[in-house]
């Protein structure tokens, strides 16, 4: 017992802190709440020590094998929790400025923890039940967040078509999963693959394929994969963006770090599954090419930024359509480069959006005049979105594409870098509008204000997008052990 | 060696770069002596290599090799040979220039050198990238300063020009990344590094899909026929440091590539290509020189010279013998200095008439006589006048071409001849239009060409001349590695 209970100690650090932060908030009131985001990120780097401490790189399994620990996730861990300091990091200022969220601070970052303590134990997940409290953990808070300013219309419309769309999408998840119990009669994923394996019922049970891909179905909601993504441009439109930069970075991290362990541990070997391979190549096919048609016309941002990560979802979804280890390690990589220009790209959008109140591309005019240093580094991150060198998210694309040409997927590849061509268009129009656009509005708006803590970190991101590629082995070692393994 | 002179050359400019960005704002106007320094030690290097190379040897030298992604054998390689260095050089004295002839720039100057040196990097970095991966980052980060370059100091439509170069190049070179992957796979070695690929066994029914794919990378770059729109947009909206870049070096990558890559690795292939690649190319040279006639534009008419020259490269590399790609490199450098010359003659004639129009020009013999006579002099060597350098590239390919043997071989040399005839009826009737004739009324009070300036074009011409009248000492350097990469 004790020791199932160390296996779980970085989660309850982040959910205990999690939990201090609402109690104190109730008890000490307003006075606290300039200590609200230091405890929070305290409790953050509290557990990424604990990682280090009870179970890095220590294999074993807890509460009835419901609980893995191995390098996968504790890869996963230490990822999200990074991720999230980072995110704490950008709310400190955001949060200052945004009315709604100033008065319930507590709330917020309890609900931002929840999903960080979701996202990890989704990594850890050894069985189905594990998988979809992990994913419900995740998606709750989110609901909740993305209607945070109560009293914008257009925040209440996301949250509001978010949860219906997302427990629908959970509904269907769970009928799939209750379709394996019952074609394979097991809910630990270690066993549903040795059955599935043992029967061969991945060539012939329809009711474990069907339950298969309706799980997948729940997986590529979260994901914002084409044709789940209907919530994705209006939720993203509608929160608030410190919001939106969790949905697309630590809510996505959750969603793929699941659907790892679902297919790799669970479907093990289901790239011979001609049905789940095709219905992913759909997937992915749709995501790239619609994806990034659809960026082309958006004005606003946010929406951009939608289904741009739709795009890139699409992406990532060639290497689980390939299905190797290798091909789970390019998922590593591109996770990694994602999060780091995503996170940046954010970052800097959120500075503009304070000091201009608006959140179209037009916003961004002339900020290469005013603020030279941070639309560096937002060159850095769209161009990196871009997928061209010498910046992470190339890397990411040449172990994703790399992996596609392996396995016979080169048409699936030839189609990803021809959708990449064309995301140039829309992410240089940022750029266009940067350093190309006169500014129209009001002069004290003109320079953008921006703290020292974003600045501070949105060059430790951009440093990180181009070490990625000049120091690729740490990365590639690191990603390469955490690879999941039957 | 006890240093590594190639990675030095290679990234210096960043290092200028980052000198550049550090330099604060009230002192921009230093940022031109940095870029000046940086660019003649490049060139300095440039000349040492040159002169430390070994010409009677033909395989790779000053060789750098590490490990640098262990798990999937990406190195950085670094190595020149005989067609390569030519190139290096061509590139660290077309920046040198590029500076120079953006001295007065006035429009936050900071930002145009960081740009000219980034760039520099890039374009020695794929000439002496000797990793697949590695080529390609070098390749691709050409792009970005190039984009800026044109979208911040162009001209009238450069936002146009700019996001299409972009576009257009990056299609080509994501098609081209794809290609680099499948071969990785398919020869069997696992491996990124440019020469253990040579000669790998590629299947050749694969071989042809896959210069498919490295074509359109490369075709778009050189340009050849059916790719080159982006080329006279960006040309003539670039400011003339870029032009001269863009003409002198960037179109060679596409041309070096299809030496360095396509034939050595992929030569089936290359051998079932080069019926299509040569008759593209000769519609190029046709098609160029004709558009090339009809322009009212002198920068845009040099641009589409350059389609018509980079043809004959094209040619030349098609006819896979060892005096046609002789011929195709010399021609690659001579274009180098030859355009590169105009587009600076140009850019200087546009500072002081405002113009580009070839009717608003005008008996400019009278005012500005050596620019005229400079302007003579190059168009001639462009035109392929014996005794200067365009004569030997052209001659050699044409050569080459004919010398195979082939009715195929022949009718391409009689077809591109008609070319050479054009190219001389346009760029003489330009000059006649330029350079004499009635002067326009508008056009007085025209500076003489400042010692800058004669200074800016001077080493092209002793280039010009010197090749022109001897260039066996190059054409040896070549001769070699392309003896090599044929595999004789």
């Amino acid at each position: 017992m004790s020791v199932d209970i160390i296996s779980i100690i970085p989660e309850l650090i982040i959910a205990g802190t999690g939990l201090l932060v609402l109690m104190l908030s109730v008890f000490i009131g307003k006075k606290f709440d300039g200590a609200i985001a230091p405890v929070s990120a305290a409790g953050i780097i509290f557990s990424i020590a604990s990682v280090f401490v009870f179970n890095f790189y220590n294999t074993s399994s807890a509460f009835n094998n419901s609980f893995l620990t191995d390098n996968y996730s504790s890869f996963f861990r230490i990822f999200t929790l990074i991720s999230a300091l980072i995110f704490i990091g950008l709310s400190h200022s955001y949060v200052r400025g945004s009315v709604y969220i100033k008065r319930h601070l507590g709330e917020f970052y309890f609900l931002v923890l929840m999903v960080i303590t979701g996202t990890m134990l989704m990594s850890a997940s050894g069985d189905l039940v594990m998988l979809f409290i992990s994913l419900e953990l995740v998606s709750i808070p989110t609901y909740i967040l993305a209607g945070y300013e109560k009293m914008n219309e257009k925040s209440n419309e996301s949250a509001v078509k978010y949860f219906i769309l997302g427990v629908l999408a959970s509904a269907i998840m769970a009928y799939g999963f209750s379709m394996i119990y019952g074609a394979t009669g097991e809910i630990n994923l270690r066993e549903i693959a040795r059955v599935t394996i043992n029967r061969g019922l991945l060539d012939t049970n329809f009711i474990l394929i069907t339950g298969a891909i309706m799980s997948l179905i729940g997986f590529a909601f979260k994901a914002g994969a084409v044709p789940f993504h209907w919530w994705a441009p209006d939720t993203y439109e509608g929160s608030p963006t410190i919001i939106t930069a969790l949905i697309t970075t630590i809510a996505k991290i959750a969603a793929f770090a699941g659907l790892l362990r679902f297919l790799f541990v669970g479907f093990n070997g289901f790239s011979k599954s001609l049905w789940i391979v095709l219905f992913i190549i759909a997937l992915s096919l749709l995501s790239a090419i619609l994806g990034n048609l659809m960026a082309l016309p958006q004005k606003n941002f946010k929406r951009l930024m939608a289904y741009s990560s739709i795009a890139h979802a699409g992406y990532i979804l060639i290497g689980f359509a390939v299905a190797s280890v290798d091909a789970q390690f390019a998922i590593f990589i591109y996770l990694m480069a994602y999060i780091a220009m995503n996170l940046g790209v954010f970052a800097v959008a959120m500075l503009v959006e304070r000091t201009r109140k608006s959140e179209d591309i037009a916003a961004f005019a002339g900020i290469g005049h005013t603020n030279p240093f941070i639309s560096i580094c937002m060159i850095i991150f769209l161009i990196s979105m871009v997928g061209l060198p010498p910046f992470a998210g190339f890397l990411g694309k040449l172990f994703i594409f790399k992996a596609g040409v392996e396995n016979n997927l080169t048409w699936l590849v030839i189609i990803g870098v021809l959708t990449s061509v064309i995301s140039l268009w829309y992410y240089v129009n940022i750029i266009k509008h940067m350093f190309f656009v006169k500014y129209e509005g009001s002069s004290d708006t003109v320079k953008i204000r921006a703290p020292g803590l974003s600045v501070f970190i949105i060059a430790v991101l951009a440093v990180f997008t181009l070490a990625m590629v000049i120091v690729p082995s740490v990365f590639i070692l690191l990603s390469k052990n955490a690879a999941v393994f039957f | 060696m006890g240093f590594n002179i190639l990675s030095i050359i290679t990234f210096f400019p960043i290092i200028g770069m980052i000198i550049i960005a550090l330099v604060p704002n009230r002192a921009e106007k230093s940022a031109k002596w940095i870029a000046l320094l940086v660019s003649l030690i490049m060139l300095g290097l440039s000349i040492y290599l040159w002169i430390s190379f070994d010409p009677s040897q033909a395989a790779m030298q000053f060789e750098e090799k590490y490990r640098w992604i262990s798990g999937v054998n990406i190195y950085y390689h670094l190595g020149v040979d005989g067609i390569s260095m030519p190139m290096v050089f061509l590139t660290c004295l077309l920046t040198v220039l590029g500076v120079l002839v953006s001295w007065n720039i006035t429009q936050r100057p900071k930002v145009f050198f960081a740009l000219l040196l980034l760039l520099a990097t890039g374009m020695i970095g794929v000439f002496v990238a000797l990793d697949f991966i590695l080529f390609y980052i070098f390749w691709e980060l050409v792009l970005l300063p190039m984009y800026f370059l044109i979208a911040i100091w162009g001209s009238a439509n450069r936002m146009y020009a700019a996001i299409k170069f972009f576009l257009y190049t990056l299609f080509g070179s994501v098609l081209m990344l794809v290609g680099i992957l499948m071969i990785y796979f398919n020869s069997g070695l696992a491996t990124f590094d440019i020469l253990e690929l040579n000669n790998a066994g590629i299947a050749p029914n694969l071989q042809n899909w896959i210069f498919f794919l490295l074509f359109m990378g490369f075709a778009i770059k050189v340009p050849m026929f059916p790719f080159h729109t982006w080329l006279p947009d960006a040309h003539t909206e670039a400011p003339t440091a870029g032009s001269v870049l863009l003409a002198g070096v960037l179109l060679k990558m596409g041309s070096y590539g299809f030496i360095r890559i396509s034939i050595p690795v992929l030569p089936e292939a290359a051998r079932d290509w080069a019926p299509a690649i040569a008759i593209l190319s000769v519609i190029g040279i046709i098609y160029g020189a004709l558009a090339s006639l009809i322009q009212k534009d002198l920068k845009r008419l040099v641009a589409f010279s350059s389609v018509s020259h980079m043809g004959f490269v094209m040619l030349g590399i098609s006819m896979l013998t060892p005096t046609a790609i002789n011929g195709a490199v010399l021609q690659m450098f001579n274009h180098g200095c030859i355009t590169g010359m105009l587009f600076l003659l140009v850019g200087m004639i546009y500072e002081r008439t405002h113009t580009r129009m070839i009717e608003d020009l005008g008996g400019l013999a009278n005012k500005v006589p050596l620019w005229a006579g400079i302007l003579a002099f190059t168009s001639f060597a462009s035109l392929g006048l014996p005794g200067l350098s365009g004569f030997w590239g052209e001659f050699l390919v044409l050569f080459g071409t004919f010398n195979k043997g082939t009715t195929f071989a022949k009718v391409i040399v009689y077809v591109s001849v008609i070319g050479i005839v054009l190219g001389a009826a346009y760029l003489l009737w330009m000059l006649q239009r330029v350079i004499f004739g009635k002067a326009n009324e508008k056009l007085h009070d025209l500076k003489r060409l400042s010692w800058l300036e004669f200074l800016t074009l001077a080493p092209l011409i002793v280039i010009i001349i010197l090749i022109g009248v001897y260039p066996a000492p190059l054409l040896n350097i070549i001769n070699n590695s392309v003896n090599y990469i044929l595999g004789m």
